[in-house]
């Protein structure tokens, strides 16, 4: 799945809490979160798809106390890029 | 499994990681629904004493175990705390006997750190602040040993605590700094109360700094984000404003924001609180200089708080009412007020340091030697020292 921007794929992002299908739904949050930390947040390939996949697992324990998946998992992940490219000096 | 390098996960498939997720996303979801029922029974089944050894046994070592733990150290927090600590100390316990690779690696530091994170929110109320302290640290310590920086919101959620706690022990400026870490996240993270409550303590650092403009200026900000706050929360900014608008000496706004208060906690069956703004309305009253009034009205709200034996709310609003004769020039019913209030507060075991400042208070009273400002600092003093009870007094 390729997406143009950051913001089309804010917009492509679902709850997929008690979703049955939550292996495809995890697909399409990891293709799409990964599309913005490697073409956005400029993270190499590698180090974005473990991020995302980390940050997807931590919002499981979050569950209750998240409102909006949406705005949730993109802070985590500008945190998370942030955090990444000042340890790698960029 | 913390440390695990990144090397060894570079070349996962997709539909690993996928599988990975939702076998979790299932595990913590059966977890939580189980987690009530174990603590539950376990609590009611095994003596205090022994719950130690429930972190020995399987069944407990579950994030729904953890959850359930949470929920009761959050419940049990402001009506028992020494409850509320040992069962904290036993989510500790839990979290750390966890194994590594149990779950994720991520899901075991949130995990660990949100345990200890409630352990050192259970010191810092029981004002034990030098543990909390380093209780804050040990749990930072798990979210910064994974390869990846990818739990900010955990983060901030801890550095909120130490700031709390910082603040109780008179670091503000440190709160201050530590608040304008975390509120962003929160904002970003788009969870509101947490948001909010970052402003709200923003304020509380304000205000013990007695920058009440900047202070007021934030509980503001707060109120103008009305319809996401909860009224219990609402009702304590508007009484923090009203405060706040008394020193500013801006009685008018000071009055609004505290028939707004007193009207909310009514409003919401809490007499109690209500009181408190009444108490602050008789403030108002005695900084207008009118006395007389501020002494009719301040009686029956003292007389409100010894009814429920809050002795210490009832000095300080004694105070107020030794204030006010001092200006009108009642010194004898004056002196033998401050002495019914030393009296209260030996009778209720409060700090000796504060019956000393009332004794101190009540001798330059029958001297003739007391202004009323000596009252001010005295009551000052007397609420100082619920946030550092080794306070020494210094008269002017």
């Amino acid at each position: 799945m390729r997406i143009g921007s950051a913001t089309v794929a804010r917009e492509r992002l679902n709850v997929y809490a008690d979703n049955p299908g939550i292996e495809a739904t995890y697909k399409d949050h990891f293709a799409l979160l990964t599309e913005v930390a490697v073409d956005d947040l400029h993270i190499a390939p590698l180090d974005a798809e473990e991020i995302v996949h980390q940050i997807l697992l931590a919002s499981l324990l979050q569950k209750k106390r998240i409102t909006n998946m949406t705005e949730w998992l993109t802070a985590a992940l500008r945190a998370a890029a942030e955090c990444h490219l000042t340890q790698h000096g960029q | 499994m913390a440390n695990k390098s990144p090397d060894s996960f570079r070349f996962r498939s997709v539909r690993s990681r996928a599988e990975e997720f939702a076998a979790t996303a299932r595990r913590l979801d059966a977890e939580r629904a189980a987690g009530s029922a174990v603590v539950d029974e376990a609590l009611r089944t095994t003596p205090q004493e022994r719950w130690g050894t429930l972190a020995e046994h399987p069944a407990f070592l579950t994030s729904g175990v953890l959850g359930r733990i949470a929920e009761i150290v959050d419940r049990e927090l402001n009506r028992q705390p020494k409850y509320a600590e040992a069962i904290a100390v036993l989510g500790a316990s839990i979290a750390d006997a966890i194994a590594p690779d149990a779950y994720p690696s991520v899901i075991v530091a949130q995990m660990r750190a949100s345990a200890w994170k409630d352990y050192g929110k259970v010191l810092s109320y029981l004002a034990r602040h030098d543990e909390a302290l380093t209780i804050f640290d040990r749990a930072e310590s798990y979210v910064d040993e994974l390869t990846y920086g990818v739990l900010a919101y955990d983060r901030a959620v801890i550095d909120l605590n130490r700031a709390i706690t910082v603040s109780e022990m008179g670091r503000h400026d440190t709160a201050l700094a530590l608040l304008a870490q975390c509120k962003p996240v929160f904002r970003h993270h788009g969870d509101r109360n947490l948001h909010i409550l970052c402003g709200y303590y923003e304020g509380v650092a304000l205000q013990r700094l007695e920058r009440h403009r900047e202070a007021r200026e934030t509980y503001l900000l707060l109120v103008a984000m009305e319809d996401s706050i909860e009224k219990r929360t609402l009702a304590a900014i508007h009484q923090t404003i009203g405060l706040c608008s008394i020193e500013l000496r801006d009685f008018e706004a000071a009055e609004d924001s505290l028939t707004k208060a007193i009207g909310l906690h009514t409003e919401l069956g809490q007499p109690l609180d209500a009181a408190k703004g009444e108490y602050a309305r008789g403030r108002l009253l005695l900084r207008k200089g009118l006395a007389r009034r501020a002494i009719e009205h301040l009686r029956p709200v003292r007389h409100r708080f010894l009814v429920h034996s809050l002795a210490e709310e009832a000095g300080l609003c004694g105070l107020e009412i030794v204030e006010g004769m001092l200006q009108i020039g009642m010194a004898d019913e004056a002196e033998r007020l401050a002495r019914t209030i030393m009296a209260e507060f030996m009778a209720a075991r409060l700090n000796g340091r504060a019956i000393s400042a009332l004794g101190y208070l009540t001798e330059a009273i029958t001297a003739k030697k007391a202004q009323p400002r000596l009252v001010t600092q005295v009551r000052e003093y007397v609420l100082s020292l619920r946030t550092a009870p080794e306070r020494e007094f210094q008269p002017l």
